[in-house]
């Protein structure tokens, strides 16, 4: 039987083999999280890898307070704010609609559509996007949210409202604009 | 949930037009296993890579620590005024940096509560 909380602490005592079960394990999973939050495979892919070696850098701190999935989001979460913040606003937004409209042609090939609600969560900024990501998608209480992202709870409440009222804004004009 | 216990009707509208469509977006991106033995060598080249740059770091340290050793004992050998004005100098800048620090600290845990 697959048991975490033993790999984890074989992990945190430098056990490569139980580490590398670990990541294999949790790789898919952190993937489609990171690409949700950023819409964008390529970055997609560096942060995933990124996270990856945080982890074998950090797992002796972890203590297996919270699932290893957990841990996981957290770093990712955290190396996404750290990356938006070096880049500028500007360049960001050219790179981000060409990033976009490839993951919507990939996701049409995969899907055989390109869902409004993913229209709509693109619509949103990354910061809202993983708020709104973490409560509702994930299941997180807002207080988990602020510690995993070393934020005020304010600010976490604030990004989930802004968030979600805007998804809600955008699905309404879909829905109208598809009625019409 | 709310503070009654009830689901709150952000999460219900959210579970109602995003969650099934964001599943299926995670299903159609569902990444294959990563070779174990791969994954094994990746694992340890990075830590590997890590030790190397401890040892570096570590290296770099002792220099600098020679370096502020050699000056500290200097500056005794000349003048016991200016050995003292550099410690006092080093003492003034280590409070500064915890106070700075620990003001950071507090002022999260302030924000958070």
């Amino acid at each position: 039987m697959y048991d975490e909380a033993a790999i984890v602490k074989k992990a945190a005592k430098g056990d490569v083999q139980s580490l590398s079960e670990l990541l294999r394990q949790h790789y898919s999973f952190l993937y489609q999280y990171v690409l949700k939050l950023t819409m964008d495979k390529g970055k997609a892919e560096d942060l995933t890898q990124e996270t990856m070696l945080k982890a074998i850098e950090k797992i002796g701190t972890f203590k297996g307070q919270s699932k290893f999935s957990t841990w996981l989001i957290a770093i990712a979460s955290r190396l996404s704010i750290d990356r938006a913040r070096r880049y500028k606003r500007e360049q960001q937004y050219v790179q981000e609609e060409g990033s976009a409209r490839s993951l919507r042609y990939e996701t049409l090939g995969r899907m055989n559509d390109w869902p409004d609600a993913l229209e709509a969560l693109g619509q949103l900024e990354e910061n809202q996007r993983m708020a709104v990501l973490l409560k509702y998608y994930y299941g997180y209480s807002q207080e988990e949210i602020a510690e995993m992202l070393d934020t005020p709870v304010g600010t976490v409440k604030s990004r989930i409202h802004a968030g979600i009222k805007q998804l809600r804004k955008e699905m309404t004009h879909h829905e109208q604009e598809r009625s019409s | 949930m709310n503070k009654n216990g009830a689901p709150d009707e952000e999460q219900l509208w959210f579970d109602r037009h995003m969650r099934s469509e964001l599943s299926r977006f995670d299903q159609a991106f569902e990444q294959p296993e990563l070779d174990p033995m791969q994954l094994e060598a990746f694992v340890q080249n990075h830590r590997q890579e890590m030790k190397r740059k401890l040892w570096r770091e570590l290296a770099f340290f002792w220099i600098v620590a020679a370096i502020v050793l050699v000056v500290v004992l200097g500056a005794l050998n000349r003048s016991l005024a200016l050995f003292a004005a550099l410690q006092a100098a080093a003492g003034l800048g280590a409070i500064g940096y915890i106070g700075i620090t620990l003001g950071k600290k507090v002022k999260r845990l302030w924000k958070n509560s």
